[in-house]
């Protein structure tokens, strides 16, 4: 069940009723806990089943798992690499046997192994919730909370990645679900699609062409078309984050903001700060400290740094270009701190010419990594950036679309830039900017709020490209 | 919200509530609409076709009515008085331009469309009047053709039939001969005469019918392949359709004889792209039998393949698609139409001089 269609919502709507009611029932808290729970789960199933049993089972068998093994401490590191090799025989399997039979020069049909439906995000949340209460932070959780946590559909295929402890906090006290949570919900919800459908499904088109016929394309269109790469895969992906954060905010649950303005980022480790938070947060807290994090002295710590990156990419796809990407990212990471240690520059202030050139030196070194993200192999990458790089003639392409998606990002950023410009001031280390990205929730029982939240409705629709574009972080 | 204390009865309080508030949704989405309709002033604002009371299209747009869009290409002009997208009616044209919507040319500044670039070229030798409407394929244009001729019988020399296929079928041909092509009809429901008025909905109506409900559906979210006109077309046609190209160019033919007016084809096929960065186009039998038929007809056949090559090769243009979508997909952008002018004047200036040697040597026969 994809997460733009009439069967999310209908799931929506109704799981929404059913909370709705439960709500207003005079029952016993612990009963409206468990009903809402189960509610829930049994949603989640359907979503995922929806889909394939596969991924229904798989999903119930990890979950069962992480339980078990939770609630038997001593043995918690079982579960997660049951976890994770669930994860690695389902996602890596093709890659492996295929390299393997390049390596040793063999032909044949590989292994067509289906990927279930939110493995990569689900693993995740079952990781989570068994180091959290291995070290203490989270006290084992029964089935029933545990199925809630792992399953939890609007967050299932493609994050934003919950804490265990942040979910079970919010399940824990009654919430209200009513149009207090509805309308911000719809309206958080329809932003998110608006990114998708008409920011990024529009800058598909020419970044498709791009990297499928580079060799049409002059050098200057195609580094329009891998500008225009930087800008879709940031609309697709946030804009799935902000429809799975208004899903849940429909049913009463807040998940963890998984954008904030990434592009304003004034070098890489603060791009990791604006980007794909809760992936980077994740794999801050669960693999960089796990491997030492920067307690076991300089070279280890940016040895640390470049590896947690390379598993980051690895976990993005079994992908020599996935794995290139997440190293570039290791190593920036590492000098970046080499830097900062050298220099002390983090205690510095810097003026606006110099902020300005380390947001845009950061944007060009994100947007070079994209190239190997998004190119179908290392050989297409390399083949784009030499295009790229060496004024080759060809087709100019100025396409209509990034330069107005450009200017729709500047214009919705300036605001937050604006409200942000006194605690900037503040700021005392260069990576802590205090620009923060806000939805921009109405109150829709004004009138001219209404009409608002209608127009932006209206302009979704009208300027929607129709031609239909996969989400790209659903292949994750 | 109004005070609806006053209103004892809670269940006559609480409809008056849900009354206030379906009012204030209601009256919100109105003014929501006009504005949306103000906002898609610039991007898509086109009249509302109208009955055609000369009969030579299903349809024109109204008289000297101005239209922009941005929604595929950047386009703009003025339609002239007759309904067609030229700056001014020619009252006595000698050449006359029909075909599809690559033809009307609403995807291109008025200025830049093959008939305009047409009358730079000959700079007033021959006149050129565009009578493209949207949706009128070859068959179209081919079972118009007696009547467009008879209107400007006066003073047409030439005419040029635009297509961007060449496949067809018997049941194609026989609707052309039997004056069956669908019929686009300009009446609407009066539901559906509003909605295309208020551009706020018209555009909201465009997007459902190309397809923005059914990103919804499980199966919408794949990517579509682009076709003009709604319907896809076909480079390879079945042996027993074969007998139809000669069927056609027979009854053009004919029309050659009756009237003394010469037809030319002309088919510019759209590019595709392999991974070594050449152009290609659909290969087939439609394609050998459209040419072989032209060819035994004695009918003009101007295929615009090579002369894309070629200014993809030296200028690095491509003659389908806009900067705002895919190259090589789409209508003919401002590439596209020069690139076929230009070939057109040739060939008409070809032509011209191969008429005046012929009647130079006609002379020379009488005198002798």
């Amino acid at each position: 069940m994809s997460m733009i269609s009439f069967k999310l919502m209908g799931l929506l709507g109704a799981v929404f009723c059913l909370l709705y009611i439960y709500d207003r029932l005079r029952i016993d808290d612990r009963l409206r806990h468990r009903l809402n729970n189960w509610t829930l789960i049994a949603a989640s199933l359907v979503f995922v089943a929806y889909a394939n049993l596969l991924s229904a089972l798989v999903l119930t068998a990890v979950t069962v798992v992480t339980w078990y093994f939770a609630k038997n401490r001593k043995y918690w590191y079982i579960g997660v690499i049951l976890s994770v090799l669930t994860l690695g025989v389902f996602k890596y399997t093709n890659f492996v046997v295929s390299s393997a039979m390049e390596v040793f020069g063999k032909t044949g049909t590989t292994l067509n192994i289906l990927l279930p439906v939110g493995i990569s995000f689900f693993t995740f949340s079952a990781v989570s919730y068994l180091v959290d209460v291995h070290r203490g932070e989270l006290e084992a959780r029964n089935l029933e909370d545990v199925a809630a946590y792992i399953t939890f559909f609007p967050k299932l295929t493609s994050g934003p990645i919950q804490r265990s402890g942040d979910f079970f906090g919010q399940s824990d006290r009654r919430r209200q679900v009513g149009m207090q949570t509805f309308l911000p919900g719809v309206q958080i919800f329809v932003f998110g699609l608006f990114k998708k459908l008409v920011m990024a499904d529009r800058l598909s088109v020419f970044v498709d062409q791009v990297y499928e016929t580079p060799m049409i394309f002059s050098s200057f269109s195609i580094f329009l078309g891998v500008i225009a790469y930087s800008f879709q895969i940031y609309f697709d992906f946030s804009g799935y984050s902000d429809m799975a954060i208004g899903a849940a905010k429909m049913l009463g649950y807040d998940l963890p903001v998984n954008f904030n303005l990434p592009y304003l980022a004034h070098n890489v480790t603060e791009l990791w700060k604006r980007w794909h938070i809760t992936l980077s947060t994740w794999l801050m807290k669960y693999v960089y400290i796990s491997l030492g994090g920067n307690r076991k002295g300089k070279a280890r710590t940016y040895l640390n740094l470049v590896l947690t990156m390379v598993i980051g990419g690895i976990w993005h796809g079994a992908n020599w270009t996935y794995i290139i990407w997440g190293f570039l990212h290791g190593i920036a990471l590492a000098v970046h701190k080499a830097w900062m240690t050298l220099t002390g520059s983090n205690e510095k202030k810097h003026g606006i010419p110099a902020n300005i050139i380390s947001i845009a030196a950061t944007f060009l070194f994100t947007t070079f990594c994209w190239i190997f993200f998004r190119a179908p192999s290392l050989h297409s990458a390399v083949t784009i950036i030499k295009r790229m790089f060496t004024f080759q003639t060809g087709v100019n392409q100025p396409y209509f679309w990034l330069f107005v998606t450009v200017a729709m990002y500047f214009a919705a950023m300036l605001p937050a830039v604006l409200r942000s410009r006194g605690r900037e001031l503040k700021a005392r280390k260069l990576n802590t900017s205090f620009v923060r990205a806000e939805y921009p929730v109405l109150d829709l029982s004004k009138f001219w709020n209404l009409v608002a939240f209608f127009v932006f409705c209206g302009l979704l629709i009208a300027l929607a490209y129709t031609g239909g574009s996969p989400f790209i972080y659903g292949n994750y | 919200m109004p005070k609806m204390d006053s209103i004892r009865n809670p269940v006559i309080r609480r409809i008056a509530e849900w009354a206030f508030w379906l009012v204030k949704i209601g009256a919100a989405g109105a003014v929501a609409v006009v504005i949306l309709s103000v906002l898609m002033l610039g991007y898509s604002f086109i009249p509302v076709h109208i009955e055609n009371p000369d009969g030579n299209t299903d349809y024109i747009w109204p008289a000297g009515s101005v239209w922009f869009r941005v929604t595929e290409g950047i386009g703009y002009g003025k339609f002239d008085d007759n309904g067609f997208n030229n700056p001014e009616v020619i009252e006595h044209p000698d050449i006359l331009l029909l075909g599809s919507s690559h033809m009307e040319a609403q995807y291109v500044p008025q200025g830049d469309s093959v008939s305009a670039v047409m009358n730079d070229l000959f700079g007033g030798e021959h006149e050129v009047y565009n009578l493209g409407i949207s949706g009128h394929t070859i068959f179209k244009t081919c079972q118009y053709l007696p009547k467009n001729i008879e209107l400007y019988k006066d003073s047409v020399k030439y005419v040029i039939l635009e297509t961007f296929f060449v496949s067809m079928t018997e049941k194609d041909v026989d609707n052309v001969l039997n004056h069956t092509v669908q019929y686009s009809s300009s009446k609407h429901s009066p539901v559906m005469q509003f909605v295309n008025e208020v551009p706020g909905l018209r555009i909201l109506d465009h997007q459902r019918k190309v397809g923005f409900v059914d990103l919804f559906k499980d199966s919408g979210r794949t990517t579509k392949v682009f076709s003009i006109d709604g319907d896809e077309y076909s480079s390879e046609v079945s042996a027993s359709d074969l007998p139809a190209y000669d069927r056609l160019f027979g009854y053009l033919e004919d029309i050659e004889k009756e009237t003394g007016v010469e037809l030319i084809i002309y088919y510019h096929p759209t590019e595709t792209f392999d991974g070594e960065g050449h152009i290609l186009f659909e290969e087939g039998n439609a394609y050998e039998a459209f040419a072989a038929a032209a060819e035994a007809h004695h009918i003009d056949f101007v295929d615009m393949a090579d002369d894309f090559v070629r200014m993809f090769n030296e200028e690095h243009h491509v003659a389908h698609g806009f900067c705002t979508g895919r190259l090589g997909i789409g209508h003919l952008n401002s590439y596209g139409h020069r690139a076929s002018a230009e070939t057109l004047v040739r060939v008409i200036r070809e032509k011209d001089q191969a008429q005046k040697e012929s009647g130079k040597e006609a002379d020379a026969d009488v005198n002798d």
